[in-house]
Formats: C-alpha cells, structure tokens, sequence
C-alpha cells in the first residue's frame, strides 16, 4: 500500500476546517487523480500526503512509514521518495536547467557531491537523459529565466523524473479538459508530455461535482463545508 | 543518444580559469596587505587589547567626565546638522546644474562632473586635516569638510534620482512652454521627492557617524575625546564614549526608520500640503538648525574675510606643483597598492562573514553583533586593531571588515529575506538539508544582489582604506598622515591626487565587475 489515510482532519491554524474525516488508500502502481473546485482542500491533501503538513487527527501512512513524520531523522529518509510538482515550477531564474534537474537528488546526495555539483555538474549524463524524455536535452545548459513557462514546467517534471521518487505527487493545474482517457493539455510537445503524463498519474479520472473532492474509481472523499 | 552521452559542461573552461585567476591575484593582495591572522594571537598583543578592554569596564562616570562627554555629544550632532545644511546649499544648485534632465542640449557638464568627482573623491576626513590646518582646532573644520564632501556625494546621487525617474510628465510641461526650473518642480519632483528626501536623512545619519571620525584629526566633538581616550589607553573613558556613540547611532537610525516609514503614509485629504505634523516637524527642524548653528558659533563671517581668503590661497598654493620625484612615485606607488589591498582584503572578509552571520540564528543575537559592527566606524575599529594586530595594513583590513560585516550582513538578511521561498521548499519537501536548499535555491537568486552590494561597499571602503591610515594603519592614509606633520605639501598634494586616482580607478573597475555580472 503506498498511501493509507485513515479518518484524517486537517484544520488550519486560523480554525478553517480544510480537510474532514478523509478516507483514502492508494496502492502501488495506482494512479489517482484529485478533482474538486478550487478551496475544495485538494492541495492541503497533496501536502498531508507528500509529508508537508502533519494532520490535526487521524492517521498517515505514508510509503510504508506510518505516523512517523514529526521526527526529523524519518523525515530526512522519506521525503527523497515523494517527488512533488507544483503548480509553478519553484525554480530560481539564474540556476542553468542542469543544476535544476540535479538538484532533485539533494536528498539522496552526500553534502560533498551536491556542493562540488554547484562547480561542475556531477551527472550531466542522467540530467539530459531525463530533459531527453521531456524533449528538452537541448536545453540542458541554458539558464532557468531564458526558458518559457511551459519549458519551465517540464524542467520541473524532469527534475522529478531525476529523484526518482516512489510517490509523485502533481498540483500541476494545466489539464483543461477531461474525457474518459483523453487529456487535453495545455503545453505544446503534446505526444511526449501525453505519454509522461500516463507515465506518472492517472488517466482514468471523473467529472467534478460541485464542491466534492473525488478520488479514483468516483469515491467521494469529501463534502463541501 | 549516444551524442547526448559525451556532453561536458560548456562553461567549465571559464570557471576554472576565474577561479585560478581569483587564486592568482589573492596572493599579491594578501601580501599587501601583510594578512597575518597569527598576530591576533601573538601573546604580546593579546596582552596590550586584553589590559586594554578590561579597563572598559567600569565605564568611566565621573561628574567632570560626564558634563564633558555631554557637550561633546552635542557638539557632534551640532556638527552632523551643521554640515549638512552647508552640504545641502552646495548640493542642490550643483545638482540642478548637472543633472542631464529637461534639457534639450546635454552641453557642457565635464567641468562641474569633475568638480562633484573631487568633492567627493577626496575623503571628509582629508578635507578636515586641511582644514584644521588653515583655522585651527575646533568643529568648524568638521562642518565645511562635511558640507564640500556631502555637497558632492549628494549632488550626485540627487543627479541621478532625477535622471531615473519617468521624464514625460515634465516633458510634456516645457512642450507647453514651462521653463525648466518649473517643469521639474511640476513634473519631476512629485516622482522623485520620496528617494530624495530618504537618501539625505540615510545621508544624515552618515554625517553623524563622520563627524565623530573627524573628531579624531581635531575637528571637536566626540572623535576628539576618544581619541584623546585612546592615546592615553584610557580604557573606562572609551568605553563611556563608545556607549554614548552607539546610542546615538541607535537614536540616529531609529529616527531615520520612522521619517521614511512617514513618508510612506498616504496623504490626508486637506487644502494645503502642510498638515500639523509637517508644520510641527519644519518647526522641529528649524530650531535644531538654529541651535546647531549657535552652539557651533562658528564665524562665517570671518571665513570669508580678506584675510581668511589670503591665508587660504597661501595654504592651497603652497600644494602645488606636486612633488613628482621618482623617489616620491615608487613611495606613492607602493601607497596605493597597499591601500588597494586593504580595501579589497577588509571587503572580501567582510562578504564572507556578513553572509555566514546573515545566515546565522538566533536572529536577534546576529542583529546585536551586527548593529555594534557597523554603529562603530571604521576608523574607530582601527584604533583597536591597531592594539590588537599592531601597527601596519594588516590592521585596516581588519578594522574595514569589521564595520563592512555589519554592514553587509544587514543588506544580505534583507535580501535573503526577500527571495522567494518556494523553490527552498520545494528542495526541502524533497528531502534536501537547510543549508543545502540554501545554497541551491536561495543563492541563485540573490547572488547578483549580493555581488553587488559588495563592489558598492568596495568603492566605499577604498576611500575609507585611505585613510585608515591616520591611526597607524598602513597604506596611502599613513603617508599623507606624515607628510602633513611634516608640513612636506607638495609629497600631500601627489598623495591626494593618488586617492583621487585610485578612487576613480576603483569606481571605473566596479561599474564594469557589475556589468559583466547583469
């Protein structure tokens, strides 16, 4: 099982209710899709799941490690295995697309590499095997601000492609329409990013009802407040 | 793929060569300026600054003591203000005539370009030695060498605010046949008023601080019975000067924070542009300027009397022709690297340790080291490392890195501060540890914030090395020192002429660093 939630309540600090009562289990090699209006709760779930933000009640399992993310030490093990994709790619305009892409590794990385990879990248070959598979290998030396936003956005999914993650976890807002199977897609490249796309999440997903967050296979998760 | 597979890093090549090139010159400036960490520890020394601050404490409070150091602490902020009234009648006119804005011919602007670059190329701290030269001990030596260098440095700088804000508003006046003068009060100053009004309150708080520096060469005020407290190893009276000095500086920038931070409120819906709190604060300003003047009761009358006039031409001509012997060349030479290392060797450490400690936390603890850092001046600083490292550049380059890192590291929190957190978190989130995310996602961004922060703070402090001298620190400063005791003018004039030099050559070498580095 990679992700077990169990009776999970999330509340902000300033007393809003986001999440309640959640119920989700998603096994290994499933793929899930979350859809809900915007302030449904989807991202504050992505982040409970990707170890982000500890519930207020209930239970987390998380790739096997159960309820252990307060401490530091499990935490520092975990989080190498969640690759996260955000909805605008956190990456410093002045980083060249390399170090980009390596820094997915940090975590795994001794100090000493990450730092000497600041001088000279330590895997160039890996990096623009993955740009490869997002159609961007000749990029791979330009610097992150002379890139497009799209471009941007697939340096982000190369660099999770790098950490080779275990869970990927996507808040990636792009998707425009959904018809059983076919995703419309705002980026050009269309093939590759199709293909990747089927490669990390789902493509089996249902129509949003108002209000309600839902998971695979149409369970409701969660009813609007 | 196999093409994809055999890639190396394009900008390898370039790295490694700066890097060897940064290493290659490292060395003569290390040597230069004699870095010599060893004689931090030197059993010796220790033992001078060891005898020497356990005399701090106590502090000395003595009734007499104590009067004195209060007339003095008014004396120094009757100087600062003084000053920059006198700075403020050079600097506008000057300013007005200069600035390239509203005016369809850039005409002829060398002259008075070359005027601002020797006002303010020449240190405050030179013009108050030749002026205490000319009328004697006392503040006003301290107050026009602040008005003629301020005068220029503000000149500039008001220049430049002009220049850099949108200039069609006032365009568009004088197509409708404004003159200029008009033009800019209508259509420019509105832009920029906010920048000019912050920079000359940041400018006073500097005059604060300055006036107490030229203290030192004579020119009254707290400097001078510091100094006084420093020849005579003084520990307790120091001390007592010091503290009075740091809440000053305290006062001085709080008191800065809250004008700017007025200036940001929106204005009240009102008939005239002046409310009670503007009338209250003109008045405020008024009676300080009055009682500075008064309290100073310098004669201006007086400076400007025939004799005055011919005692001054008598003093200035005797600079020239400047002595340009060979010998006096090689010796100047020698001045100038020496003062150019120190100058580098004080910014480079300075960079280093203001983003170790920006970086640092407990946060409240970093501010503390960081305000005594910079509220102590550098030629403060000098007189103690001086004690501490002995005589020689050695000392200045540590006495400039010490007020730089407070300085600096004020500058790098902000904008560590200001950089997005998003892509730190989002390493983070993956798994990276706190100082690698740092270096990974934070540095990127500021780096050339940073840099050049640094090359602006070097185009300072290569003014500063060149004077540290004056307290026994080595370089051009130490020469120039001399030279005047001697009363060898034409070897001051070759000296002054190199400061001005080598201060262009710096201003020259940052602007091009920083372009490389946009």
């Amino acid at each position: 099982m990679s992700v077990t939630l169990d009776q999970l309540d999330f509340v902000h600090p300033n007393g809003w209710v986001a999440l309640e009562r959640i119920q989700l289990q998603v096994r290994t090699g499933e793929h899930v899709a979350l859809i809900g209006p915007s302030g449904a709760g989807k991202t504050t779930l992505l982040s409970v799941m990707g170890a982000r933000l500890a519930p207020t009640r209930g239970h987390v399992t998380v790739l096997d490690q159960a309820d252990g993310m307060q401490d530091e030490r499990s935490l520092r093990l975990l989080r190498p295995r969640i690759g996260s994709i955000y909805q605008s790619p956190p990456l410093p305009g002045r980083q060249r697309v390399v170090t980009a892409v390596l820094a997915g590794r940090l975590g795994v990385w001794p100090a000493w590499k990450s730092l000497a990879s600041l001088f000279y990248p330590m895997d160039i070959n890996g990096a623009s095997k993955v740009l490869s598979q997002v159609q961007l290998s000749d990029k791979l030396f330009d610097r992150c601000d002379q890139l497009s936003g799209g471009q941007l956005q697939r340096v982000g999914m190369a660099r999770v492609l790098y950490q080779q993650a275990d869970l990927v976890l996507s808040c990636f807002p792009r998707i425009v329409g959904l018809r059983d199977g076919d995703i419309a897609f705002d980026l050009p490249a269309k093939e590759v990013t199709q293909a990747m796309l089927n490669d990390l999440f789902a493509n089996e997903a249902t129509q949003a009802k108002d209000g309600n967050i839902y998971a695979a296979n149409n369970t409701l998760l969660q009813q609007p407040a | 793929m196999t093409k994809i597979d055999n890639r190396r890093d394009p900008l390898a090549v370039s790295r490694l060569s700066m890097t060897l090139l940064i290493v290659l010159l490292a060395w003569p400036v290390l040597k230069g300026a004699e870095f010599n960490p060893g004689a931090l520890f030197g059993a010796e020394n220790l033992k001078v600054i060891g005898r020497f601050l356990a005399a701090f404490l106590p502090p000395q409070t003595g009734a007499e003591f104590l009067s004195e150091l209060f007339k003095a602490s008014l004396q120094t902020l009757a100087i600062a203000t003084t000053g920059m009234v006198l700075a403020l009648l050079v600097a506008v006119p000057l300013a007005y005539r200069v600035s390239r804005v509203c005016r369809s011919h850039p005409g002829l602007q060398l002259i008075m370009r070359g005027l601002l670059t020797v006002l303010r190329g020449i240190p405050e701290l030179v013009w108050a030695l030749l002026f205490v030269r000319v009328m004697g001990l006392g503040p006003a030596a301290g107050v026009l060498a602040l008005g003629l260098t301020y005068g220029g440095m503000l000149a500039k700088v008001y220049a430049e605010i002009m220049e850099s804000v949108d200039q069609t508003p006032a365009r568009a006046l004088q197509a409708a046949g404004a003159s200029r003068p008009v033009a800019m009060l209508y259509g420019l100053l509105p832009l920029a008023a906010k920048e000019l009004v912050s920079y000359t309150v940041y400018r006073w708080e500097c005059a604060l601080r300055a006036s107490v520096v030229m203290g030192f060469v004579g020119a009254g005020g707290l400097g001078q019975l510091m100094d006084q407290a420093m020849k005579m190893l003084n520990g307790g009276e120091a001390c007592s000067v010091l503290i009075v000095f740091l809440c000053l500086v305290v006062l001085a920038d709080s008191l800065s924070t809250w004008l700017r931070k007025a200036l940001d409120a929106p204005a009240k819906r009102q008939r005239s542009a002046f409310g009670w709190r503007s009338t209250w604060f003109v008045l405020l300003l008024t009676v300080t300027i009055v009682s500075s003047f008064a309290l100073l009761s310098i004669d201006f009358s007086d400076l400007l009397s025939l004799q005055a006039g011919q005692s001054m031409a008598r003093f200035v001509s005797g600079f020239f022709p400047a002595d340009m012997s060979t010998n006096v060349l090689i010796k100047t030479f020698n001045g100038m690297w020496q003062t150019l290392a120190v100058s580098v060797l004080g910014t480079a450490l300075a960079a280093v340790a203001g983003l170790l400690l920006a970086v640092s936390r407990p946060r409240t603890l970093v501010n503390a080291v960081l305000n005594v850092c910079r509220s102590v001046p550098e030629l403060v600083w000098a007189t103690l490392t001086v004690l501490a490292v002995g005589l020689g550049p050695f000392a200045g380059a540590l006495a400039l890195a010490l007020h730089t890192t407070g300085v600096l590291g004020r500058l790098f929190a902000q904008a560590i501060d200001n950089a997005t957190r998003a892509p730190t978190l989002a390493l983070q989130h993956a798994g990276a540890s706190r100082s690698l995310d740092f270096v990974y996602a934070t540095l990127p961004q500021i780096a050339p914030q940073l840099v050049a922060y640094t090359l602006y703070r070097w185009e300072m402090n290569i003014r500063m090395a060149a004077i540290l001298g004056f307290v026994g620190a080595g370089g051009l400063g130490q020469l120039l020192y001399v030279a005047l005791s001697l009363m060898d003018y034409p070897l001051a004039c070759t000296l002054i002429m190199a400061m001005l030099l080598l201060s262009m050559l710096v201003d020259q070498a940052s602007a091009l660093l920083r372009r490389c580095m946009a």
